[in-house]
């Protein structure tokens, strides 16, 4: 312990090396809270590409494991330590470094908060569509580590679509560029897209080249009152088969507006069981279009009410009750787990029918409230006190739930990524051959096993091969 | 009470979502995860309340380098009451160990405590050599304090609208007597008829910042039982901490069932912040023209009413030519935090910095502000502007 402090000391900073265990503390969960935390032996906060480079060279040398690290903002324990080692904090790398309007691309280091982003380039009429609803904390590179979405992806795509390039430090210190600023290119291997949703299991993102689009000038909500979830579910297969396209469209159940409307203001009537909120954007005569197009497309299957938002602050603050949820949650529950099994949109009244099954035979609370527009709704497991055999219902619950998402043509995680939470289902979503095929990919790029061990697949990540 | 086990469950309603990143001042100058909210109340539970690590000078240093500014609390979607937690814990390990410094608690028992007694500046004033901080940053005290300049009852301009008490703060009284007497002032020249009380003492927020739950009590019991027998509407402060104090803090610093209980109820339905007032009640004359440039900083203590924080903003749009250039982030802390910027001089001064340029871009002759504080802190490196409580801005339009 003693040794490592004084070694890293020497490579950056000695203020930018906590090895405190009050400070250790800190590191060892991200935005859940049920999963055995582990401490780090070290916590490193490098404000440059020479300082990542000489931890890793550093780490590979005495084969100390490395987890690097954005916000903690994350869902599935991918940025926490789980065999001790060095926790690399990336927030001091938070420099734009270029956005370059005549390309439509921007430079960023990797612990740039997304919410800076945004307001940085909206500024300048660029738009940067990925918002995880962490966007007020998370940072790029943990996006591009976990190929995060949120509910623009229903329209936008989710940050692997906007990734242009990388500068990576390798777990033996090596640097290397991936991709650049150019919007093709058709030279070997595509290691930016493998290093994106790679987990910090490759190498340390230091450097991102993003794509950015045109802001759309204006913007409309629409908040429909479902009869019930199956109509919601219809209702949003029928949106997307008709070939609209909103910037968001989100599913939220009774509960879910129930405690959103904290936020909400005016708070709307929350006796339905079941809302749709929608946002269209584009230019003014787009958003008059596509309105006119939901709402009557809407209204034709006889919902309780159709509303279009016109105040603007009024929208906003459903909005902002949106990125909030997962917090609100825990205003009226003990345990709230959130998860991202996403389905072909057309499955998704079935979806809504197999998670009330679930629910109903497992005897777990399970919510609904997320992008439904994109296939990903967000059953959340929802608790209302916590207990060993309420842990082992829930988890049966979340296995019920994957396996079934699964037969409906879905898949295990739309945006959170596996880290330790879905480590044990990832067979189901992928076979072994394609588990076996990615661990010797992470074996040419980390042979020693030193980059974030004991994420994605349950064995710690050694190669079986 | 502010018991941290009286925590113990709700501290576990941190979903740890992190988004107190956003918002906490200190967080974004140590850009260290173990120096924000969610960090610190895992902390405070392994600590104080599981007792699974020990308490060292590390677990102090972090519930230390905290403002208490109340941002996370206020962004906090799970309500997790963090700064009250935090204060629990400053309890507890002041407690424990006598963290609070002897001489601050000698300036707030002796000084802030007792502000009536004869000889009270002197004393005051050797407080920056007592605590040997002369060499930092220290407001000068005023040469009449507030209560020396006006008491008893202030009659109204005018048919009586209303009548109410006025609760005069430690900055308005010993710093910025200028406030208090725009204050009394305003409200008597729309028809209010005010009651200065005697006998008013520190409203107990630096005490319960130092961990002193004692000197808070005391504060507390003493303004609760002057001000619950005065036969007023409404209680009004300038000072957005003092009624942060008497609305939010007063109830949780005695047991449910103490008997001054009901009476601390009946004294804080009636708090009001000046401005908030004011617009409740309508301004009975219109303001004369007062032509300038001013932007408002919002104060740190504005969660107890959901209209204070922009009160200020919609009282002094009343005022003809004085026109509001809002700065990039007006909620954003100033850092002085009460005495915080005297025991974390850099970390207050860079906090500060953000605060002082956003002021610079606006290009505004006047800076607006309720707290007595933010306005000595942001005045003492301000050379072009002048800080102003909002009624002093009033005032002057009235000619006052």
């Amino acid at each position: 312990m003693k040794g490592l402090s004084l070694d890293l000391g020497l490579l950056l900073d000695r203020s930018r090396v906590r090895t405190d265990p009050e400070d250790l503390l800190a590191y060892t969960n991200d935005a859940t809270h049920y999963f055995k935390r582990s401490m780090p032996e070290a916590v490193v906060l490098p404000a440059t590409t020479e300082e990542v480079s000489r931890v890793m060279k550093y780490a590979s040398q005495h084969q100390i494991p490395v987890t690097p690290r954005g916000a903690g903002s994350g869902l599935s324990g991918a940025c926490t330590p789980v065999h001790g080692g060095i926790v690399m904090d990336m927030k001091r790398m938070n420099q734009i470094l270029e956005i370059d309007a005549r390309n439509m691309t921007a430079t960023v280091e990797a612990g740039l908060v997304l919410s800076r982003f945004h307001r940085t380039v909206e500024k300048m009429g660029l738009f940067y569509p990925p918002d995880p609803q962490s966007m007020s904390v998370c940072t790029l590179g943990g996006n591009v580590a976990t190929r995060a979405g949120g509910p623009r992806g229903v329209k936008y795509g989710t940050t692997g679509n906007y990734v242009l390039g990388l500068e990576i430090v390798l777990p033996d210190g090596t640097v290397i560029n991936s991709g650049g600023k150019f919007v093709k290119q058709s030279v070997g291997y595509d290691i930016t897209r493998l290093m994106t949703g790679s987990e910090g299991t490759l190498g340390v993102i230091t450097r991102i080249n993003v794509r950015l689009l045109a802001l759309p000038p204006e913007q409309k909500t629409i908040v429909v009152t479902c009869e019930s979830p199956e109509q919601a579910a219809e209702m949003v297969s029928e949106i997307i088969a008709r070939g609209t396209v909103p910037s968001m469209l989100e599913y939220l159940s009774q509960g879910a507006i129930g405690i959103m409307n904290n936020i909400i203001s005016p708070p709307l009537a929350g006796d339905s069981e079941a809302y749709l909120l929608i946002e269209v954007d584009g230019t003014r005569n787009q958003v008059d279009y596509d309105t006119a197009v939901i709402t009557s497309l809407c209204k034709e299957m006889k919902p309780r009410e159709v509303r279009v938002i016109e105040d603007e602050r009024e929208a906003a603050s459903y909005w902002k009750a949106r990125s909030n949820l997962y917090p609100l949650l825990m205003t009226i529950l003990e345990r709230v787990i959130s998860e991202d099994l996403t389905v072909p949109r057309s499955m998704l009244p079935q979806m809504v029918r197999m998670v009330q099954e679930v629910s109903a035979s497992t005897g777990v609370g399970i919510g609904l409230g997320g992008h439904a527009g994109d296939g990903n709704i967000h059953p959340a497991i929802l608790n209302f006190q916590t207990s060993p055999e309420l842990d082992e219902k829930s988890q049966i619950a979340i296995g019920e739930l994957l396996k079934k998402g699964l037969e409906l043509g879905g898949t295990i995680s739309g945006e959170h990524g596996i880290g330790i939470h879905k480590s044990e289902f990832l067979a189901w979503d992928l076979g072994e051959a394609q588990i076996e095929l990615m661990k010797r990919i992470k074996q040419a790029f980390d042979p020693l096993n030193i980059m974030n061990p004991g994420k994605i697949w349950p064995e710690g990540g050694e190669c079986q091969c | 009470m502010l018991k941290l086990a009286d925590y113990a469950r709700v501290i576990n309603k941190c979903s740890h979502c992190g988004y107190c990143q956003a918002t906490c001042p200190v967080y974004l100058e140590d850009l260290l995860e173990s120096h924000v909210a969610r960090a610190r109340l895992n902390l405070i539970n392994a600590a104080l309340i599981e007792k699974t690590i020990p308490i060292t000078p590390r677990v102090k240093e972090i519930i230390s380098r905290c403002l208490l500014c109340t941002s996370c609390t206020r962004s906090c979607s799970s309500q997790v009451p963090c700064d009250d937690i935090i204060t629990a814990a400053r309890i507890e390990l002041s407690a424990e160990s006598g963290a609070v410094d002897s001489l601050k608690k000698f300036v707030m028992r002796k000084v802030l405590n007792q502000r009536g007694l004869a000889g009270v500046l002197s004393r005051a004033g050797s407080v920056a050599q007592k605590l040997n901080i002369t060499s930092v940053e220290m407001p000068t005290l005023a040469s009449v304090t507030f209560d020396r300049q006006m008491s008893g009852t202030v009659e109204p301009r005018g048919e009586k609208r209303a009548r109410v008490a006025y609760f005069v703060g430690c900055g308005t009284n010993f710093l910025f007597p200028d406030t208090g007497l725009a204050v009394v002032k305003v409200l008597a020249h729309n028809g209010v008829e005010v009651v200065i009380p005697s006998g008013i003492v520190c409203c107990g927020i630096p005490a319960l910042a130092e961990g002193d739950l004692d000197g808070a009590q005391e504060s507390v019991r003493t303004n609760i039982e002057i001000l619950a027998g005065l036969d007023v509407e409404a209680i009004v402060t300038d000072c957005t901490s003092c009624g942060m104090a008497f609305k939010t803090k007063a109830a949780k610093l005695y047991p449910d069932n103490d008997p001054l209980q009901e009476k601390i109820k009946l004294v804080s339905e009636k708090f009001w912040e000046a401005t908030d007032y004011l617009n409740s009640l309508g301004l009975a004359i219109e303001p004369g023209e007062h032509p300038g440039r001013y932007t408002y900083h919002e104060p740190c203590h504005r969660g107890w009413s959901m209209t204070v924080d922009d009160a200020p903003r919609r009282l002094l749009a009343n005022i003809p030519g004085a026109d509001l250039v809002e700065m990039e982030e007006p909620g954003r802390c100033c850092g002085a935090a009460g005495t915080f910027y005297l025991d974390h001089r850099e970390l207050a001064e860079k906090i500060r910095s953000h605060k002082l340029n956003d002021i610079q871009q606006t290009g505004a002759e006047k800076v607006v502000t309720q707290c007595p504080v933010c306005r000595f802190y942001l005045g003492t490196q301000l050379k072009d502007q002048v800080v102003v409580h909002p009624l002093g801005l009033l005032a002057g339009a009235y000619g006052l």
